[in-house]
């Protein structure tokens, strides 16, 4: 088996956060979780993962806004990111669609298996 | 030069005539024949007819003595005089009938010779007065169209309409009347006399006079065609007798004026003779009647559009096509607070709202090129500076270089259109971030229920049911907050009010959250003055006040902070406030504090899971009973909230 695959998850709520990192983690994916905007940003910085899952409304830092400034950083500019927010905003939809974004999932809608399946599916299709 | 003696001549004349199959005797012209001395040797039936004298009053007599007018004398001879020394002449004069009364004639004079002598004169006059009347009538016509050419009103054109009226009959007064529906009389418009009479009274009698339908001149409205008296002073109906006596007025005729079928007013003549039923007359003036009934009616329309123009609530306007009005209505000054002037002397774009001039300018230059206005709105500035909405339509008239605008102040639908469009934007704005709040804990159950189920771990097991349970509260807690607010919105929540003591819920609370307090090592003091009152409140509401309170200064105090209570009386009012050393609030976050759904940026750093609810309802609840909450606070140093309350009634200082 090659490398695990890296996921950084940032959402602040804990309960969410806690339970997509166990059920990922159980997936086998290589987790790393921030609880913010300013510290998704510092993450992804440190070491690019092979998948964002970004939340939107965050404190310190929403999510559209690390999205934009990763997009706009070379490094950081090729990152994969899902959106997972329980935000039905058009307007939101329209901005991170257009800042670049793999696809845009409601978290209510999804139970975690689905969630955890979906990730792998997208991975799977990385090279 | 012989001279025969009238009587052979006259006979001389006879036979001649007699021979000529009666030429002279049944001509309808009337002739006369004179010797060379002016005197009467013939005269035919016509002249018996025109002048009123039989032939035998004249024969031997001078003509000049019957049918001349005195200032007509020299004339006369000069006449026969040329037809005496063998000319033709003729002239268009007057004669006067046996009756006194002028006839205007068309007479030419012929000479009567004998071989190469001039004998006498044959005199052929034509009666002119047919055609005189007629003129007269074309005079008054023309007089009448030109005095209501230049009126805007019957009561304006009455004086001129009686007298070239009057004049052209050669009768000597005229009334009009017009038919004031209301009273349903008559009321006199004008009365015009001929300096000729002295009808002073007369005037003034028929000046205050009202008449009903079917008496005096409402005899004509009630049958609606023209009636003629013949006398006035002898017909007993007749009630401005007086006048009419003392003014030598006899004949009187009365004319409808008519729309339509509807009659108007009445007008009247009187002349100073007694005189028949002239139909000629009375066929005359019949289209007269019509005219001024049309006049009347076309005023009367007039004024009506008048009324409708000052009274339109709408900006009526008429606009030429160099960029000013010409005319504007009152609804402009009502509206916009300029006077008619003020509006008149600016062009219409400086009055035009800065950001709609470029639209307004397109759409003037297409009313120019002859296309009219459908919609349109623009704001105009009004005198004390504001702007209103005004929602257009135009029609132009390129060949009156002219444009007809209606405008209507759009300004309230405007308003409420950019309300409702707020208010829609706020509740999908409220839709979607409860949507998002819910979901959040929904999530947070689903989630925590799947991993508990998918574990054979007992351990791992309840700490996954516990998670879910605590997102579960955390949802109850957030849909009970959203009924709160609602009900406090809508001024439906039920309140009990009870004297409740103030220190004692406060210990109460404070107890319950002892732990809490505990846990965040807080150094935690209550300070109340002794024997405090106790205040009318609802202890539910109160309880939860405090308790949002107290849960803020302890969440949002880092680890071994101050907090401190105190209670006590100010300005009659009970006072409680709360103090910590916690992380305090932004200025800005200051203002919107205590706004729905607000949350402080520095608040998310310590707990993202508040819905930004909670410091809204202690507003609610403080202001529903009766009190008021603030809040001083510097971003690091500490935040105070304190609020007051009403004291229970008999229970102030």
């Amino acid at each position: 088996m090659t490398e695990a695959k890296s996921i950084l998850l940032a959402e602040d709520d804990r309960f969410l956060r806690r339970a997509c990192e166990t059920k990922l983690k159980q997936a086998g994916f290589d987790v790393r979780v921030a609880v913010d905007g300013e510290e998704a940003l510092t993450l992804a910085r440190a070491q690019a993962p092979d998948l964002l899952l970004l939340d939107l409304l965050m404190p310190r830092r929403d999510g559209l806004s690390v999205l934009a400034e990763l997009r706009g950083d070379p490094a950081t500019k090729g990152i994969p990111v899902v959106i997972m927010s329980n935000s039905s905003k058009d307007l939101e939809r329209q901005k991170a669609s257009t800042l670049g974004v793999v696809d845009y999932w409601i978290k209510s809608n999804l139970s975690l298996q689905e969630l955890c399946d979906r990730v792998s599916q997208l991975l799977q299709h990385q090279k | 030069m012989p001279k025969h003696s009238g009587t052979s001549l006259a006979l001389t004349v006879r036979e001649h005539d007699a021979a000529l199959g009666g030429l002279i005797r049944a001509n309808p012209l009337a002739i006369l024949v004179v010797d060379a001395h002016d005197r009467v040797q013939m005269v035919n039936p016509a002249f018996e007819v025109l002048f009123g004298f039989r032939e035998s009053e004249l024969i031997g007599h001078p003509i000049d003595a019957f049918i001349v007018p005195k200032d007509r004398t020299a004339e006369a001879a000069g006449l026969s005089q040329r037809g005496f020394s063998g000319h033709t002449a003729r002239s268009v004069t007057q004669r006067r009938r046996k009756d006194g009364t002028l006839v205007d004639i068309d007479l030419t004079v012929v000479p009567l010779a004998t071989g190469a002598n001039a004998v006498g004169a044959y005199g052929i006059f034509r009666d002119l007065t047919e055609q005189k009347r007629a003129e007269r009538h074309l005079r008054a016509q023309y007089a009448v169209i030109e005095a209501l050419a230049n009126s805007a009103t019957i009561e304006g054109a009455a004086t001129w309409v009686l007298r070239s009226v009057a004049e052209a009959l050669q009768w000597q007064c005229g009334v009009m009347w017009i038919v004031d529906k209301t009273a349903n009389e008559l009321r006199c418009v004008d009365c015009w006399s001929s300096p000729e009479i002295d009808a002073q009274q007369f005037e003034s009698e028929t000046r205050q006079r009202r008449f009903a339908r079917g008496v005096g001149p409402g005899r004509t409205w009630e049958i609606g065609r023209p009636n003629w008296i013949s006398d006035v002073t002898t017909e007993p109906a007749f009630s401005r007798h007086t006048g009419a006596v003392s003014a030598g007025l006899h004949a009187a005729f009365s004319l409808p004026m008519v729309l339509d079928n509807e009659i108007v007013g009445v007008l009247e003549f009187f002349t100073r003779s007694i005189l028949d039923s002239d139909e000629q007359i009375l066929r005359m003036f019949e289209a007269l009647g019509r005219q001024l009934g049309d006049f009347v009616g076309r005023t009367r329309a007039q004024e009506q559009l008048e009324r409708f123009f000052t009274m339109s609530g709408d900006l009526l306007s008429i606009a030429g096509f160099d960029g000013y009005f010409t005319r504007v209505n009152e609804s402009w000054h009502r509206t916009l607070g300029y006077t008619t002037t003020e509006i008149m002397s600016h062009p219409v774009l400086e009055l035009v709202h800065p950001d709609d001039r470029d639209s307004t300018s397109t759409m003037l230059a297409g009313l120019m090129r002859g296309i009219p206005v459908a919609q349109f709105e623009n704001r105009l500035r009004c005198k004390d500076g504001s702007y209103r909405w005004l929602s257009w339509t135009a029609t132009p008239k390129p060949d009156e270089q002219l444009v007809y605008a209606v405008a209507h102040d759009a300004t309230a639908r405007k308003l409420l259109e950019h309300q409702t469009q707020e208010t829609l934007k706020m509740r999908n704005d409220f839709v979607s971030f409860v949507t998002h709040q819910l979901r959040t804990p929904l999530s947070g159950i689903k989630w925590m229920l799947e991993l508990a189920s998918d574990t054979e771990d007992a351990a791992e097991k309840a700490s996954y049911v516990g998670d879910a349970r605590e997102s579960a509260n955390r949802l109850i807690g957030l849909v009970n907050d959203l009924l709160d607010a609602s009900r406090l919105e809508s001024g439906k929540l039920q309140v009990t009010l009870e004297p409740v003591d103030l220190r004692a819920l406060t210990d109460a609370v404070l107890a319950d959250v002892a732990t809490l307090v505990r846990e965040k090592g807080h150094a935690l003091d209550v300070e109340s003055e002794p024997n405090l009152p106790p205040a009318l409140l609802d202890h539910q509401l109160m309880r939860q006040v405090v308790l949002n309170l107290v849960s803020n200064a302890i969440k949002y105090t880092p680890q071994d902070g101050r907090i401190k209570i105190t209670m006590g009386l100010a300005g009659g009012a009970l006072r409680w406030s709360i103090k910590d050393s916690g992380i305090g609030i932004s200025r800005d976050a200051q203002k919107r504090l205590f706004e729905k759904f607000f949350r402080a940026e520095n608040a998310y750093t310590v707990d993202t899971e508040g819905t930004g609810l909670g410091l809204y309802l202690v507003r609610l609840i403080v202001e529903r009973l009766g009190g008021a909450i603030a809040c001083e606070s510097e971003e690091g140093r500490g935040t105070l909230f304190y609020f007051t309350l009403p004291l229970a009634a008999g229970e102030g200082t």
